[in-house]
């Protein structure tokens, strides 16, 4: 309770930042105006305050751009020699899910810096060929990878709008994670998938190119680069985006959109040693293999985002890859949905 | 069990500091007229007029309003004696009703004739209807943002020189 104070003290000064006096606006520049909102209703504090709900799946594997199944996936002893593409023991379905608190600060119309805060949920199903393990089920859940960044926007015509981001991703979220696995007696380190952070310190970096009018594109480079080898002697790997878009609003509340993006991840480098078992085959799924991870895909994406008021809004969106060529066997993605909430304080 | 407890908590948590807290401006000049008047002080510093249109380069640039007093107000309290341009000329607000010469004009609402002539007078207009069809500068929303359209064809017949700064961002008639 005494901690809720100091956070409504916190909020409340927004309004201490609600007004800009005629002085301050005059230093502004065009550029810096451009970015202000100029409708009556529009709040003039310079917080947002942001939250997100991410959900993904994966169920089926690929190897490169083919399918395999879980049962040619699974190692069946007696029925097939043990290869480095079959396993004892198979994830079939995986699922994510992220809620992401954010708070964002305007230091100026151009600048903005802003702190995420996600605590995941993962849940994987398995089948294996280990008695007592036939099928069983390892959760994970808690605080993940804490990312500030700041982004700074600025204009090169009265409808074009560009914008840079680079930001730090802290490695708050644990690589500790245990779970009852089929590997020995007991609770085990579990693999990489189920991990709940990436254990380095992590550089997210965006380009972004908007171009508004009645029909909206918006074309993007992202890239989430790692740096170092985390305290489990492994680093995730990096992964670079490029992303277009179009929108358009159907009404005057509410915008459609729909883009593509083409999605490249690098495998892990180095490994987790607690993953392996003493046999000449050491990877008892492929998801304890680090080679298995990263690829190539194109996700299809659509979505609505609905202006509740001049200050509140709500996005929805959906991806579907419509081709993956993965590192495999690999589990691959089947979709991820997310909705977000945004409000200006 | 708990675990979902908590979320909902949080969640609920979030939703309702986002419902509770929103912030309002208080002037009593709406935002978009606010930056209406920031933009006209913007666009004296990034035109020239013809040396003509000033008898000595001390004169002062004269920006006529055609808009309610709490417009001119607001728009005195941001110019407030600057001067502006390598002449460092002055800038003042005048009421259009008794402005005498104008460098700048600012229209929010006017069909009818004007009171003084427009040789060397840069015209500004509101967004919405063409009312005036005769401006130089016209205030248009886009996104919410405050944008601006130049007629550049009439800005060369009135001899009137717009730096590229300005027509970089402008939209282009």
């Amino acid at each position: 309770m005494k901690y809720f104070k100091y956070i409504a003290s916190f909020l409340f000064c927004s309004q201490c930042f609600a007004q800009s006096t005629p002085s301050e606006l005059a230093e502004m520049s065009f550029d810096e105006l451009f970015f202000i909102d100029s409708s009556p209703s529009a709040s003039t504090s310079p917080w947002t305050l942001g939250y997100a709900y991410k959900f993904a799946e994966y169920k089926g594997y690929l190897d490169g751009d083919s399918s395999l199944s879980n049962d040619e996936v699974l190692w069946e002893p007696g029925n097939e020699p043990r290869t480095s593409d079959n396993f004892p023991v198979v994830p079939t379905v995986i699922t994510q899910e992220v809620h992401t608190v954010s708070l964002a600060y305007d230091i100026s119309p151009q600048w903005q810096v802003s702190l995420l805060v996600p605590y995941i949920r993962q849940e994987t199903d398995h089948i294996s060929i280990v008695g007592n393990y036939e099928t069983f089920v390892i959760e994970t859940d808690g605080l993940g990878d804490i990312t500030t960044q700041a982004t700074y926007r600025w204009n090169t015509g009265s409808s074009e709008t560009w914008a840079i981001g680079f930001g730090l991703r802290l490695p708050t979220g644990s690589i500790d994670e245990e779970g009852d696995t089929p590997r020995a007696p007991g609770d085990q380190e579990l693999p990489y998938t189920m991990q709940l952070g990436s254990g380095t310190y992590d550089f997210p970096l965006d380009v972004r190119y908007k171009l508004s009018g009645k029909h909206q594109i918006t074309l993007g480079a992202s890239a989430n680069i790692r740096t170092g080898t985390n305290d489990r002697g492994y680093r995730l790997g990096n992964n670079y985006k490029l992303t277009s878009q179009y929108s358009t609003a159907v009404s005057q509340k509410v915008d459609v959109f729909g883009g593509l993006s083409l999605v490249y991840s690098d495998s892990i480098h180095g490994q987790d040693d607690a993953l392996l078992i003493d046999s000449p085959f050491p990877y008892p799924a492929s998801i304890t293999n680090p080679d298995l991870y990263g690829g190539k895909k194109v996700n299809l994406n659509i979505g609505l985002l609905w202006e509740a008021t001049s200050d509140f809004y709500l996005k929805l969106d959906i991806n579907k890859p419509v081709y993956q060529y993965l590192n495999g066997p690999q589990p691959k993605e089947n979709w991820t949905g997310a909705f977000s909430l945004t409000k200006k304080l | 069990m708990k675990k979902i407890r908590r979320l909902i908590v949080s969640f609920g948590s979030v939703v309702l500091l986002m419902a509770t807290f929103t912030v309002r401006s208080d002037s009593s000049l709406e935002r978009g007229d606010q930056l209406k008047a920031v933009y006209l002080f913007n666009f004296t510093k990034y035109i020239r007029w013809p040396d003509s249109s000033f008898e000595s380069k001390s004169e002062k640039i004269s920006i006529c309003v055609d808009a309610p007093a709490v417009f001119r107000e607001f728009l005195g309290e941001i110019i407030n004696n600057k001067r502006v341009g390598k002449a460092q000329q002055l800038l003042e607000v005048v009421s259009l009703d008794v402005a005498v010469d104008c460098e700048l004009i600012y229209l929010v609402k006017r069909d009818n004739k004007l009171p003084i002539t427009l040789n060397n007078s840069v015209i500004v207009t509101d967004s919405g209807d063409n009312y005036f069809p005769e401006n130089e500068i016209k205030f248009y929303i886009l996104d919410k943002k405050l944008r601006f359209e130049i007629d550049l064809d009439k800005f060369k017949k009135k001899n009137i020189t717009v730096s590229s700064e300005l027509l970089k961002l402008a939209k282009i008639k």
